[in-house]
């Protein structure tokens, strides 16, 4: 079983294993030192190896053809000024670690080197054969800690902006009504990437509940931004009395105006229970019908394509069913039964009703249950994100949920 | 893991008016892009598009975008597209997805 609450992180692979032999190059355009250095190195740390380039502007054909692991930049060079020269190498080769070598006495220099990015510097003649090559492996090791820094911090920004993304996906329906328990899930793909699952509910004036629940098909933030303006959408419409019958249509207005493709589209089931909570409306548009206990699939036989899909100029006007007693109503997205099954095949909508029935042995739906059922019936996990609402109506007095 | 995922192909009839594409698979998240880059690179115009998934054993959303896209593409340039040939378990999502109309009968 995956925890989907878990989000894992690998260092990337551009991170190179740690015994690979590094590649150092010295941009120097004194000859004699150039010698010097390339001595140096081969006696303090043969594993090293060096080639040397006498201007910035050789060395980065050479970053094309070769993995380089290290420059190490004289800042004396001529005709231009050492930090210059410097910038140009972070700025081009963000992955190589960098050593600087500056003049006698100065440093100032070696310290502003290592503001502007450098990893160390060495004072040239000052420095002998091992110490150059501690200095060049100090400046690899410490080059790929701040990489992987940086890549973990990158990975925790995505991460808060999932949250941030579910958070305005999914709101607590604002009802107060006590003879009415909500009961919201969400689980996270095992891909750990936020879909454009949402949903919202309401309770109007009048007492009556209006609740939405849809889906934005593709993964990625696009469609969890676009989920997010269709469930404000909705709960704008919705708040400004629109009818019912219009909500939908005007909502397919703002997702033809705000996706970003052009060929993103939406299922959406919205539902209206009326005040007395006997009724209730259904306006699907391609969405997995709402199921209530102990009766099956709430359809709307007069319900149309996906909103982004259309098809022709119907209209939503929706199919009305009766609702007796003390009821519970479930619904959820296509990620909730579209796991692959220990027989190869992925489970189709036609699970659910069977699966509602026994979560709701005592009456109302158990919501965990119902998501403990596929959970364990999926041998890979769950493929795509799943938002999951259940709605019961409590009669008063003992066993009044029966 | 992945068990018992089956791989996913497309193939252009070429000759063929209209133009018959036939995909067998899985359409799922994973092998849209596939589908999609083939229908993109069809010729515009001709004699439109018919799209055969009778060897189409799931279809989800990712999919249904990639036909939904199709549908446009087709709508712009005043060309015939149609799924034919679903099968049963490809009919009953565009059933539950309101797409019926899509699939030629």
């Amino acid at each position: 079983m995956n925890d989907p609450s878990k989000t894992s992180w690998a260092p990337p692979d551009h991170l190179s294993p740690r015994d690979a032999p590094h590649l150092v190059v010295l941009v120097e355009d004194d000859p004699g030192d150039t010698i010097l250095f390339e001595e140096a190195i081969a006696d303090a740390d043969p594993e090293l190896r060096v080639r040397c380039v006498s201007r910035t502007s050789q060395l980065f054909p050479l970053t094309q053809t070769d993995e380089v692991s290290c420059v190490v930049l004289d800042l004396g060079l001529p005709g231009v000024t050492g930090f210059e020269a410097l910038d140009e190498i972070v700025t081009a080769l963000p992955r190589v670690a960098i050593v600087v070598l500056t003049g006698w006495g100065d440093a100032q220099a070696g310290t502003e080197a290592l503001a502007r990015g450098a990893q160390d510097y060495l004072v040239k003649g000052d420095a002998d054969g091992r110490t150059i090559a501690r200095s060049i492996r100090f400046a690899v090791e410490r080059k790929r800690s701040q990489l992987s820094a940086t890549a973990l911090a990158a990975a925790h920004m995505r991460q808060a902006e999932q949250h941030r993304l579910e958070r305005a996906l999914l709101v607590d329906p604002a009802v107060v009504r006590p003879d009415v328990s909500w009961d919201a899930r969400y689980i996270a793909a095992r891909s750990g990437v936020v879909s454009g699952d949402f949903f919202d509910g309401l309770e109007l004036a009048d007492g009556t509940l209006r609740l939405v629940i849809g889906d934005v098909a593709g993964h990625g933030t696009d469609e969890a931004a676009l989920g997010v303006s269709l469930r404000a959408g909705w709960r704008s419409l919705v708040l400004a009395g629109l009818d019912p019958g219009e909500v939908l249509l005007a909502l397919e207005d703002l997702l033809l105006s705000e996706r970003p493709r052009g060929d993103e589209f939406a299922t959406v089931c919205d539902l209206t229970i009326a005040p007395d909570l006997g009724t209730v409306c259904i306006r699907n548009a391609g969405h997995p019908a709402p199921i209530l206990a102990g009766r099956g699939p709430l359809r709307d036989v007069a319900g149309r394509s996906p909103l982004g899909i259309r098809l022709d100029d119907a209209g939503l006007p929706g199919t009305e069913h009766r609702l007796d007693g003390a009821w519970s109503l479930v619904t959820f997205t296509d990620g909730l039964f579209e796991v692959r099954a220990d027989t190869g095949a992925i489970l189709a909508v036609e699970e659910v009703p069977s699966a509602v029935e026994a979560a709701a042995a005592s009456g109302a739906i158990d919501a965990d249950a119902l998501i403990g059922d596929f959970a364990a019936r999926a041998v890979d996990g769950w493929r795509d994100d799943v938002a999951l609402l259940v709605v019961t109506r409590q009669l008063p007095g003992p066993g009044g949920t029966a | 893991m992945t068990i018992g995922a089956p791989h996913f192909n497309v193939q252009i009839d070429s000759g063929t008016e209209p133009l018959r594409v036939v995909a067998e698979g899985e359409l799922d998240a994973a092998s849209a892009a596939t589908l999609a880059g083939a229908l993109e690179q069809l010729p515009v115009g001709g004699t439109g598009v018919a799209l055969d998934l009778s060897g189409v054993s799931f279809i989800d959303s990712s999919g249904l975008r990639v036909i939904a896209a199709q549908v446009q593409r087709s709508e712009a340039a005043g060309t015939a597209f149609s799924v034919s040939a679903a099968s049963d378990a490809v009919r009953r999502i565009f059933e539950m997805t309101g797409l019926t109309s899509l699939l030629a009968s």
